[in-house]
Formats: C-alpha cells, structure tokens, sequence
C-alpha cells in the first residue's frame, strides 16, 4: 500500500533528469567561435586601440550578472507566493551563477580600467554599486550554506534575492544618474557597426552558458535534496 | 556556531551598507566638479583634496619629457582651470579627451594635481581612413621625444 | 608608463581570466555533481535494500 505522503515524498526523492555533456559543448564552442570572429574582424579603436577588444567579454559578463539576478529575483518571489521546493532551488542555483559572472565583470573591469583610465579601480556610483550587487549575493550565498532548515533558507534567501535584486536597476542607471567616472552604457548609434556584431555574438554565447550552468547547478540542487529527503526518510524510519 | 557566522555576516552587510550610504557612495555619487562647480566654491574649493573633472582643452598640454612635468587646461565648456601634474599620463590622454585629475587648488589657482584619469566617453570607433589608431593613441612620450 | 605594446598584456589577462572562471567553475559543477550522484546512489540503493527486507 502506498500512502499519500509515500508518493509525495517519492516525488521529492525521484531521480532529476540529468543534462547531458552535448549543451556545455554547443555553448562553450559558441564562445570561442564568437571571441575568435570579435578579435579578428574588429579594427583597433581610434583612443584605445585593441584594448577595445575587452568589450566583448567585460559587457556581456556584466548583462549576464544583471540577467542571473533577474531569474532569482522571479523564483524568489514565485517561491514567496507558491512556496514550492524547486522555486528555491532555481533562485539558488541563478544567484551562484550570478556571483560568478558578476565577479568576472568586476575582475574585467578591472583589467580594462587599468590601461585605459590609469587606475584599477576608483569608488564612483557604478564601481561601488556593482560590488555591493557581488555582496549582496555573496551573502545570499552565505545565509544558504549557514541555515541549516531548508524551509527556513529557502524564506530567508527569498527575501534576501527578492530585495538584492532590486539594486540591478540601480548599477545600470548609476552611470545616468550620478556622475562617474565609468562611461554611460554604448548604444549601435555609439558603437561602430564593426564592433556591434562581435559585441551581440558574444552576448549570445555567454548566455548559452549562462543557462548550461544554471541548468546544470539546479540539477546538482535537486539531487542534493533527493539525497536530504531519502535520508529523513530514512531516520523517520519508513512512516 | 552558525549563528555566530550568520549575525557576524549580517552585521559586516549592514556596515558596508552603512557606509556606503552615508559615508563612501555620499561622497562619490558626484565622482568629479566641473571647472564651472570648483570655481564657484570661490576659497572653500582652494587647498581641500578634490576631483576636478572635464575636458583637455586641445592645444593646452604642455609636456616635459626630461622633467616629467605635464600641464594642461581642462575645460567644462563653460569655465577653465589650469591643471599641473607630474610623471607620465595614461596612453589614452591627449587633446581634446575626457579626465578626472585628483589633486587640490593651488593658491595660485593651479589645480596641483596627484593623480590623473582619463575618462572615455560610450562612443567607440575606428580611425578615419588615412589615420592609424596607434598614431592616435600613442603615449605622450613618444610624441615629445619625436 | 603603460604603453600600446603593453596593451596586449592587458588583454590577453583579460581573455585568460574569463576562461579560468568560466572553466573553473565548469569544474566546479562536474565535482560537485559527481559527489550528488554518488550520494544519491548509495542512499537510494539503502533504500532499495530495505524495502525488499
């Protein structure tokens, strides 16, 4: 005889599909097809050379940041709303991806801010909001590994992810409405057409492992948490 | 244990928070002043650390390869300001370019500078034909040294 | 003094410190889910074991 709560939890303990290796290779390779296009097709820049050339991975690591943040702040309030598991789950798995990528863009930056202003880093409005953003999520992360009760970490995360990704709009606007030293952000009008193209093929590959690695931390979670589930299960003593 | 990480971390959050709010971001939410704004702080802008920004007004930079010595004027359109500094400029300063110097009104009125910025504008584009992008972008210390 | 042939340092550091990351944290992925699955293999075998008992 099987009970409800047997087949609820047999839900909860159910093997998660598991991607297979053929995404990682379609985006990776995306990746180096679209760097190698940008590198060679794109002429040195009248002020700053070939130091152009760390557009095309410092701006799409930033739009993947904002991108990451934007899924985790959806599941966070799906979560608060519906309070389903898996919600948790995918706002976890964005906001690891998120600091990932949001820890490149700062790291870029950096590299690109030292040849090209003569500094590596200076505390103006973008600089300073896009650390905070890392911290934020940073922290979200911290919480997650800290609480020990899943219902409890997945409220707590929600709240943390839901209000932290409200500071996304503020480092895009930061360079609009303060003044800094970091430029507005490019539009086509701004960029030559012979940038353009190099600059949306690198964004696309990005965001093909952008959502390979969402996918693939939010399957690990699942996993994670079968294992949980089958191991209370285990300690309840088959109720 | 946990909970001593967990208020500990909260606490670290909140304090940058704190500081960024009314301490750090204050301050930097306007990142430079125009010639125009330090001008018109009249003496409270003379001798206190500041960040001048603008652009090099094109056929003021004056430089001394043996001596490191480099002035300019950065203008806001509006106002000037002379502006003195020593040792080598970024690659990309030349005339007519976005900077930030950091530094201190002289009581001659001389922005002394410490340090120098330069800040590109969202446009990019490749040289005009007939022009090569190292040409323009190469250091000022090669050009004083031709 | 940074100067334009120094340039390229900057931005071979730039390409090699995505690719470190992004392989970095592919491998992050594959460790982490091979110790999942393990996980999930031995307890979901348990398991197995002491239904059939």
């Amino acid at each position: 005889m099987i009970s409800s709560s047997d087949q609820s939890r047999d839900i909860l303990t159910a093997r998660p599909p598991r991607t297979g290796v053929w995404p990682a290779f379609v985006s990776f390779g995306a990746v180096i097809a679209a760097q190698a296009y940008a590198i060679l097709t794109s002429p040195a820049e009248g002020d700053m050379g070939h130091l152009q050339k760390i557009m095309y991975v410092h701006v799409p690591a930033a739009w993947m940041t904002f991108l990451s943040f934007f899924v985790v702040l959806v599941f966070s309030v799906r979560y608060l709303w519906r309070r389903r598991e898996n919600d948790d789950l995918i706002a976890a798995s964005a906001a690891e991806v998120g600091a990932t990528f949001n820890g490149l863009t700062l790291m870029l930056g950096m590299i690109w801010g030292r040849p090209a202003w003569g500094v590596w880093w200076v505390w103006d409005a973008r600089l300073t909001s896009t650390l905070v953003l890392f911290l934020i999520f940073v922290g979200y992360l911290a919480l997650r590994a800290f609480t020990d009760d899943a219902q409890q970490k997945a409220r707590w995360s929600a709240a943390v992810g839901a209000i932290g990704a409200l500071n996304v709009p503020i480092v895009y606007m930061s360079v609009k409405w303060w003044r800094t030293l970091h430029q507005p952000p490019s539009s086509p009008a701004t960029l030559d057409p012979r940038y353009t193209m190099g600059l949306r093929l690198n964004a696309i590959a990005l965001l093909l492992v952008m959502i390979y690695f969402i996918r693939r931390r939010y399957e690990i979670a699942r996993l994670e948490r079968a294992v949980e589930h089958m191991a209370e299960a285990a300690a309840m003593g088959g109720q | 244990m946990k909970r001593a990480w967990i208020i500990g971390g909260a606490a670290v959050i909140v304090a940058v928070f704190a500081w960024l709010l009314f301490g750090g971001l204050q301050k930097n939410v306007v990142f430079f002043l125009t010639p125009k704004e330090l001008l018109a702080k009249g003496n409270e802008g003379v001798g206190v650390p500041v960040r001048l920004g603008g652009q090099v007004k094109p056929g003021s930079v004056k430089w001394n390869a043996q001596t490191l010595d480099l002035r300019f004027t950065v203008t806001d359109g509006a106002r000037e300001m002379q502006v003195h500094s020593t040792g080598a400029p970024p690659q990309m300063f030349r005339d007519g370019m976005g900077v930030v110097v950091e530094g201190r009104v002289g009581t001659a009125g001389v922005f002394e500078a410490t340090g120098l910025m330069v800040k590109h504008s969202n446009e990019y584009r490749p040289p005009k034909p007939g022009e090569s992008a190292h040409e323009k972008y190469k250091t000022l210390l090669e050009q004083s040294t031709q | 003094m940074i100067t334009a042939a120094s340039n390229l340092n900057f931005i071979i550091a730039a390409y090699t410190v995505t690719w470190i990351v992004l392989l970095g944290y592919s491998l992050r992925l594959v460790r982490k889910g091979g110790r999942a699955r393990a996980d999930y293999e031995r307890i979901a075998q348990q398991r197995s074991g002491e239904k059939s008992q």
